[in-house]
């Protein structure tokens, strides 16, 4: 008996029945079968790939930092799981469809041996197309943008982690295509109704907002232009997929049904754990944060709020309330995340925080971040306590885009606390105290000069400022003005003259707290141009360009100011690259309370004093030290002002990046261990990021998070 | 009979409530051509899945060459040569691939004899399956079937579709290959006269059973239609054993006799004196008519249609 079958395969070109046998070797059943599945998969597969390369390529393409880049990294897994779903359909509803598994059946190998047999090659051609995309991105960077070693690290973990979501959505396809139209039906019934009565569900939500919020006409009218897009959208999807299932297709029509079942299925599987699993990991204690943002503790130190994102379907954040003593967190929302702010405002005990809340949670972000034209601009003036996390709205804050023209734009987020118990904010031209527990309101209105103010740039205030809160806002004819308010007095009590002639743009950064001093910014005009600080005597209006006195002063040159006030109203906090001291408001000199060789970038972040002003915390950097290598390079130091002794608290060989005032003993550390690539802000998703709690001499520590 | 290359006991398939084949018992002899007839749905080619391992079996037993159907199906098809009803092969693949393709799953699989089928059924080993007539793609499977050369051959309604000039070549190809090598061949079909043509032993299966199973020969000696005219008129009473159905006119009667032997013509004249009686032979789809009462192309669903 011959075993020259292999001569099959090229047969001679003789005409017919021309010769057939060639010396040759006949292959295994197994080869034969991956042979086939190759033959049978190999169109679709390159296809897909080449669309996953084009992604990859537009990845390196794109802006470092752009949104199109975050969407596009999204999209190339993506592209993988509609790759597994789609050479998953195709493999097992294709053989179904044309019935050449009743050939294949017939043959002498057992039908689970031919199942694995699709499945193994079907994940092999997901893996190499995964490593062919991953592994072709060195290709592209002709480009000129750089890709650390840790990015392909990265990739490469990230490859083999969704690789198993790859199988899922492989099998679940496969399954469905193997069992056929009850399996679809089930699936349809179970699964597509709710998420049609989900979908239907959230679009009447919208529709109601659009009708109860007072919008423009202009915009009423893109919204429903919207509402109708998508309405007939999903009619014509629903009349296109009860056509492709219940007709039967034949030729192209036919690979368009399987896809759409393919790419269904994918969705289906790709969706329902993501859902699941965004309430599920996320309903109460937040998953382990990925991305920290800068801390707001409370004037005590018990808590902060804090701000993190996580990867989910795509770039999620929300703002977190953290007890600093337990650790315990407190999500403070689930879905309107994109309206919280971090920088809520601390009542003078710690307790409880006002912050301002958009309403554009009423568009799902996929709308917003697409058409930004459909953001209501409306929001919320909000309180919550820290203990329970328990919002109360203080102020709902019509649409912006529906209120008549105003010189005085509404600005709820101008707020602050008069007292433990009483809210002050700035509502058309007044400002309003308001009790958060009884809910009394006393209104503050604006005298007609404050009225002529163009806009209030700043709004900073505290019992201690003098016995009231500050405005500020700069006028059409180039002055300024302050503004001080006390709920027991109906009119503005202070309006300062004009105190600057050509004062430009300016804004508010400080007042100290004894309420004497203001420190703004100000924006020269061509060709001078630049920012400027200056600091203004509210009793006199006396001002002082601090710049220009630094500058005068050879020694004091690079100085600049880097914090606020300090906490006795004597003095600035300022600093250079290697020198942090205090200017004196009263002699204008700079004093020296710490300097390092080694070098320090200094800004707000890394050098502040302690709640009382005894101490002064402060990061050091080598010079070169950059984004590319930070780690091991860093110190943190505490001083001590009146003494001008410092020691290391904070010496982290895990790298750091924030550090606040618990109190004046304690510190509380944001550290990350940074990975060497100078797009750390893009795809930070998989450092090590932990919240520490500090003593202030650095001898103990305690990891807060996670 | 012991050597008997197929043996089924009370083989039985259900699908839900439906049952497709009840009960069934059978032996196919070896080197013999065996027909399974029947008409549509009336359960031929859930038995020969069954026996091929194809389906799993409900109820009862069967061995194909010696080997359990229920659980040695892998090495049953190893050894049988099988051209199911449908001959749905990879439409992309060449003559040559699929003929590859196939002979990987064939440890008995015979080069020579492949190519020879190929020259003799005049096929281009180059040409796509998707580029082939429908008694081309036909001739393939049967290629396919052969080319490992197998004990038993199993026709599953193999010239369904055909026409009548591919259909003739087809089983003339078939019963070649069964003298040639003695195979045993195993064909279902409800064409009654491509059957009549091939087959040695016949079994016809009604209503999910088996009702005869009878050498083609005896059976059709055994079945004979009786022109019967009367010049007198004809009688108002008769009854005589054997008569499978009687036609009446008034002066003819046309009868069909299932036990017809050389005393009939004898025992007739002396029934009805003065007849006329005139004999002919009856081909399979005539006795399978007059067994049945319907055609044998003719399924249940197509009766209620009708009705």
């Amino acid at each position: 008996m011959s075993q020259s079958g292999y001569a099959m395969a090229r047969p001679a070109a003789q005409g017919q029945g021309g010769r057939l046998a060639e010396p040759g070797r006949r292959s295994s059943p197994f080869r034969a079968l991956v042979w086939k599945e190759w033959r049978e998969q190999r169109l679709i597969w390159a296809a897909l790939l080449a669309l996953s390369l084009a992604a990859v390529v537009a990845v390196r393409l794109a802006p470092a930092r752009s949104d199109l880049r975050a969407d596009l990294w999204l999209l190339i897994p993506t592209l993988w799981g509609g790759m597994a779903a789609m050479l998953g359909a195709n493999a097992f509803a294709g053989e179904r469809e044309t019935d050449t598994e009743s050939f294949a059946g017939a043959l002498p190998v057992s039908r689970r041996f031919r199942f694995w047999v699709k499945i193994g090659v079907i994940a092999g051609l997901l893996w190499i197309a995964q490593l062919l995309t991953a592994g072709g991105m060195p290709a592209v960077d002709w480009s000129g943008q750089s890709l650390a070693y840790d990015q392909y690290f990265r990739y490469y973990l990230y490859v083999s982690f969704t690789f198993g979501m790859l199988l899922l959505s492989l099998t679940s396809a496969c399954v469905a295509a193997w069992s056929g139209t009850a399996m679809m039906a089930l699936i349809q019934t179970a699964i597509f109704g709710p998420c049609l009565v989900l979908w239907t569900a959230w679009m009447g939500k919208l529709f109601f907002a659009v009708v109860q919020y007072e919008f423009s006409s202009a915009l009423r009218a893109r919204w429903f232009a919207l509402f109708v897009s998508v309405g007939l959208a999903q009619g014509i999807l629903l009349l296109c997929a009860r056509w492709l299932w219940t007709a039967t297709p034949r030729g192209f029509l036919r690979h368009v049904r399987r896809a759409a079942a393919a790419v269904f299925i994918f969705v289906i599987v790709s969706a329902v754990p993501s859902v699941a699993g965004y309430f599920l990991v996320t309903a109460a204690r937040p998953a382990l944060p990925t991305l920290w943002h800068p801390f707001n503790p409370s004037p005590a130190g018990r808590y902060a709020l804090c701000r993190y994102g996580w990867l989910q379907g795509w770039l999620r954040d929300g703002v977190y309330i953290l007890d600093t003593e337990n650790s315990r967190t407190i999500q403070l929302s689930r879905f309107h995340e994109n309206g919280l702010r971090s920088d809520g405002i601390w009542s003078p005990d710690g307790s409880k925080f006002i912050f301002y809340m958009s309403d554009d949670w009423a568009c799902p972000p996929l709308f917003t971040h697409y058409f930004p034209r459909l953001s209501s601009g409306s929001g919320k003036l909000c309180w919550a306590d820290a203990a329970t996390g328990k919002i109360k709205v203080l102020r709902s804050v019509p649409s912006s885009v529906n209120k008549l023209p105003s010189s005085v734009e509404l600005k709820y987020w101008l707020c602050c606390w008069w007292d433990d118990h009483t809210v002050a904010f700035r509502e058309g031209h007044g400002i309003v105290f308001k009790d958060i527990h009884t809910g009394a309101e006393r209104v503050c209105s604006d005298n007609r000069e404050a009225r002529a103010g163009d806009e209030f740039s700043g709004f900073i205030g505290a019992r201690a400022t003098g016995g009231g809160i500050w405005t500020f806002g700069y006028l059409h004819n180039g002055g300024g003005a302050f503004h001080g308010y006390r709920p027991d007095a109906a009119e503005a009590s202070v309006v300062r003259p004009r105190w600057h002639k050509d004062l430009g743009h300016s804004s508010l950064s400080a007042i100290s707290l004894d309420g004497r001093w203001a420190l703004l910014y100000w924006w020269e005009d061509f060709p001078h141009g630049g920012q400027r600080s200056l600091l203004c005597s509210l009793e006199t209006g006396e001002t002082c360009d601090i710049d220009r006195e630094l500058s005068s002063n050879e020694g004091e040159k690079g100085i600049r100011i880097i914090g606020g006030f300090t906490p006795d109203s004597q003095a600035i906090l300022m600093g250079d690259s290697t020198r942090i001291g205090l200017w004196s408001l009263a002699t204008r000199k700079f004093e020296l309370l710490h300097t390092s060789v080694r070098g320090a970038i200094t800004d707000e972040r890394i050098a502040s004093l302690s709640p009382s002003g005894k101490y002064l915390l402060t990061t050091m950097v080598r010079l070169w030290a950059n984004n590319t290598s930070p780690a091991g390079e860093l110190e943190s130091v505490v001083t001590d002002v009146a003494t001008k002794r410092s020691r290391p608290v904070w010496k982290p060989a895990q790298g750091w990046r924030e550090s606040q005032w618990l109190g004046d003993d304690e510190l509380l550390v944001d550290s990350v261990l940074r990975w060497k690539d100078k797009e750390l802000e893009v795809m930070p998703l998989a450092e090590d990021y932990s919240v520490w709690v500090v003593n202030r001499d650095g001898t103990s520590k305690r990891k807060v998070l996670p | 009979m012991d050597d008997a290359v197929i043996r089924i006991e009370k083989l039985t398939k259900r699908y839900g409530k439906q049952t497709a084949v009840s009960e069934v018992s059978l032996e196919v002899p070896p080197g013999k051509i065996f027909a399974l007839m029947g008409r549509n749905g009336a359960g031929k080619s859930s038995l020969i899945r069954m026996l091929l391992g194809l389906t799993p079996i409900t109820s009862g037993g069967a061995t194909v060459l010696g080997f359990d159907s229920a659980k040695q199906h892998v090495a049953i098809r190893a050894r049988v040569g099988y051209v199911p009803e449908a001959h749905h092969m990879y439409r992309w693949m060449t003559i040559a691939e699929v003929a590859r393709f196939t002979a990987s799953f064939y440890p008995t699989w015979n080069e020579k004899s492949c190519a020879d089928l190929i020259r003799k059924f005049d096929l281009d080993p180059s040409k796509r399956i998707r580029e082939l007539s429908r008694g081309m793609v036909a001739k393939v499977a049967l290629t396919l079937a052969l080319a490992h050369e197998p004990r038993l051959l199993v026709l599953d309604e193999p010239t369904d579709g055909l026409d009548a000039v591919v259909r003739k070549e087809f089983l003339e190809s078939i019963v070649s290959v069964a003298a040639d090598e003695g195979r045993t061949v195993l064909i279902s079909s409800h064409l009654l006269q491509d059957i009549e043509r091939v087959a040695d032993r016949v079994a016809l299966m009604e209503e999910s059973r088996i009702g005869l199973v009878e050498d083609t020969d005896t059976l059709k000696a055994r079945f004979r239609e009786l022109k019967i005219t009367f010049t007198n008129g004809a009688p108002t009473a008769f009854n005589m054993p054997g008569v499978l159905s009687l036609h009446k006119e008034p002066r003819e009667w046309l009868m069909v006799f299932e036990k017809f032997g050389p005393e009939t013509i004898p025992q007739l004249q002396s029934s009805l004196p003065g007849a006329q009686i005139v004999t002919r032979d009856m081909t399979l789809e005539e006795i399978f008519v007059a067994l049945v009462g319907k055609p044998a192309g003719e399924s249940a669903a197509d009766e209620r249609k009708r009705a």
